[in-house]
């Protein structure tokens, strides 16, 4: 059963981690709605942390964590009965065939044996790993390991899946694949689904929210659509070569802009009269406008602004 | 790529017991290790001596049935000498107890032992340092699988192969000695000498395995665990050994302790009563050459103290062992 929209996914609330004094969560506190959440942050800014401080990996100081509506520390077992791990690190079982290590993995999370590789034929299936699946787990190439390692955390059928680099080392081709099974878990079975990682395209591609971490602490937690979305209505102006002219044209005109780079500027207003005075200026000073597009923000933009930030 | 696709599915079934959880732990690493044929065959030697052993049982039963033919007496006496034939024959109640005891003894505190020690070499060290090599501790402690259950299970495996080869041939052995009982009150008789062999190979095992995995769980290169096992159970003996010969420090009732293998033996020796069922038989001195260590000083007691506390520090070791990579 899909966890009921109304019930938050994960409530953290001021955890703080030490690793011999040195802090690597610092009073993170965000809550989570169902869906896919992408969980980005710079290495070493407490991802991989708070992920095993959620499922219990590693006891963290002070604050408080519930997961699907249970206390991390509490009923660590019930969470982690509830949830799926996808590690970051290539961890297999050694000296098993991908059929055993996904049964195993289902029956170490409760499922009775037969019901285990019943589970596992289907999700690997699901995960596309074919007639591999009677191959050892060691000479899989690193693309089947990632999706042997999704089976692995999806096999027990959880409420909620943490994935660690799920599409590191994949081709583009798999990582789309891979990519489109993660959305399919949330959106055909309602499983929610954290995504740590650095590819912020990855998360732009599927995530709903995205919680931005660095130094451990928390920088931004918001839907993508509403981050995405500037404060106010404005185009993004790309120019053919850096040109002062064309800024010192704008302010002539009293148009409210800022620089981006060196050659590209927002231009606020409304898009369609935004766009005719980027025309109007370039007619006027001689400076070729490359393209005019969307006034959205990017998310490496919210990303390198939010870790600029924290520096 | 399948013809059709059910896609994914939730499951909905029941879950197994949080008691069960070291099960298919257990169950697996089994299913690995048969996959040596190193260890088929140290299993499958282990069933060996049993014919030898069978035989003198088959001579031993002979001897205490009436109707059995005159002549197997002259090859009986020739082998457990005539005047145990002729207590065998006189009071077989008391003196078959005590006979079988000493023999089941001799059983499982030589050659089994060895090949126990040898099959904990083969099994044991990959246990815990594959997963810590593999990192696959982070994917057993994602899952409701707590340290215990994990020890428990990894520890199951050893202790299951363990007893295959110790306790599984001398159950068998009882077994077929009964069999060749000329009457059911045999099995009255010798009832306590079958739990003595499941104590006995408790005594074996339990030690036996968490030591291992307390060398496994200390490196992430099986064979370093293997070398040091092979070390333990060679050096110690060697120490003994020496200490022994040293006139100041003979019988010193201490020195055993430094030998893992006379430490085993010493407890279950203990266990059968050797010693008392060799005063009951009047053998006194006859079997010290037969049954290592059973006349010196060594105390079961002490032994079986020593051995409960290196277990306890064992599992210690590998519990904090366990726990140390997830945490980082």
């Amino acid at each position: 059963m899909p966890t009921p929209a109304a019930t938050p996914v994960l409530e953290v609330q001021g955890i703080t981690k030490d690793y011999r004094g040195q802090r690597a969560l610092d009073g993170v506190s965000f809550v989570l709605e169902p869906g896919v959440v992408g969980l980005l942050g710079p290495n070493g800014a407490g991802k991989s942390t708070l992920i095993k401080a959620l499922i219990g990996l590693v006891r963290f100081g002070t604050g408080e964590a519930r997961v699907l509506g249970l206390d991390s520390r509490k009923d660590f077992r019930r969470v982690r009965e509830l949830v799926g791990y996808m590690p970051e690190d290539d961890c297999i079982f050694p000296g098993l065939k991908g059929i055993e290590a996904v049964a195993y993995a289902g029956e170490l999370s409760g499922l009775p044996r037969l019901a285990a590789l019943r589970r596992a034929h289907e999700v690997l299936d699901y995960v596309g790993l074919g007639e591999e699946r009677y191959r050892e787990v060691q000479t899989y190439s690193t693309g089947m390991r990632q999706k042997q390692r999704l089976a692995q955390a999806v096999v027990h059928d959880p409420s909620l899946v943490f994935l660690d680099e799920p599409t590191s080392g994949l081709d583009p081709i798999g990582r789309r694949r891979m990519l489109k099974l993660v959305r399919a878990l949330f959106d055909r079975t309602g499983i929610s689904v954290v995504l740590s990682t650095h590819i912020l395209h990855d998360v732009e591609e599927i995530c709903d929210s995205v919680v931005i971490l660095g130094h451990g602490k928390l920088l931004v937690h918001d839907t993508i659509e509403a981050l995405r979305k500037p404060a106010d209505a404005s185009v993004v102006v790309g120019l053919e070569r850096p040109d002062d002219a064309f800024g010192q044209a704008l302010d002539r005109r009293g148009a409210r802009w800022e620089a981006l780079h060196a050659d590209e500027l927002r231009l606020f207003g409304e898009p369609e009269a935004a766009a005719s005075l980027a025309l109007e200026t370039s007619r006027e000073t001689g400076v070729l406008v490359r393209s005019i597009g969307s006034g959205r923000n990017t998310l490496e933009q919210i990303f390198l602004e939010a870790v600029k930030r924290d520096v | 790529m399948p013809l059709f696709q059910i896609g994914y599915r939730r499951y909905e079934g029941e879950r197994t017991s949080h008691l069960m959880r070291w099960w298919p732990i257990t169950r697996t690493g089994l299913t690995i290790a048969w996959r040596s044929k190193l260890l088929r065959r140290l299993v499958y030697v282990s069933f060996l001596p049993f014919l030898y052993f069978g035989w003198v049982f088959f001579l031993i039963g002979r001897a205490t049935d009436p109707s059995a033919d005159p002549e197997i007496n002259l090859i009986i006496a020739d082998l457990l000498g005539p005047q145990l034939l002729d207590q065998l024959q006189n009071d077989p109640a008391v003196i078959r107890s005590a006979v079988w005891a000493i023999v089941f003894a001799m059983f499982g505190t030589h050659i089994q032992l060895l090949l126990g020690a040898l099959v904990a070499a083969t099994v044991g060290p990959p246990l815990i340092a594959n997963d810590m090599r593999s990192r696959s501790f982070l994917i057993y402690f994602g899952r409701p699988v707590s340290r215990l259950d994990y020890v428990i299970g990894k520890a199951g495996v050893l202790a299951a192969l363990l007893a295959a080869v110790t306790l599984m041939p001398s159950l068998l052995l009882y077994v077929f000695s009964i069999l060749f009982s000329p009457s059911i009150d045999t099995l009255v008789q010798t009832a306590p000498i079958a739990g003595t062999m499941v104590l006995a190979s408790l005594g074996a095992v339990l030690p036996g395995a968490l030591i291992v995995l307390a060398l496994s769980s200390l490196t992430r290169q099986p064979r370093f665990a293997t070398a040091a096992w092979i070390a333990l159970c060679t050096f110690g003996p060697l120490m003994h050994t020496i200490l022994q010969e040293t006139r100041e420090l003979k019988d010193n009732g201490w020195s055993f302790l430094l030998s893992l293998p006379h430490s085993i033996r010493a407890l279950q020796l203990g266990l059968y009563d050797v010693a008392g069922r060799v005063e009951v038989l009047g053998l006194q001195g006859d079997m010290d050459g037969l049954v290592e260590g059973l006349t010196s000083s060594n105390s079961p007691g002490r032994a079986a103290a020593w051995l409960a506390t290196v277990s306890v520090l064992a599992l210690l070791l590998v519990l904090r062992r366990v726990e140390a990579p997830t945490r980082i």
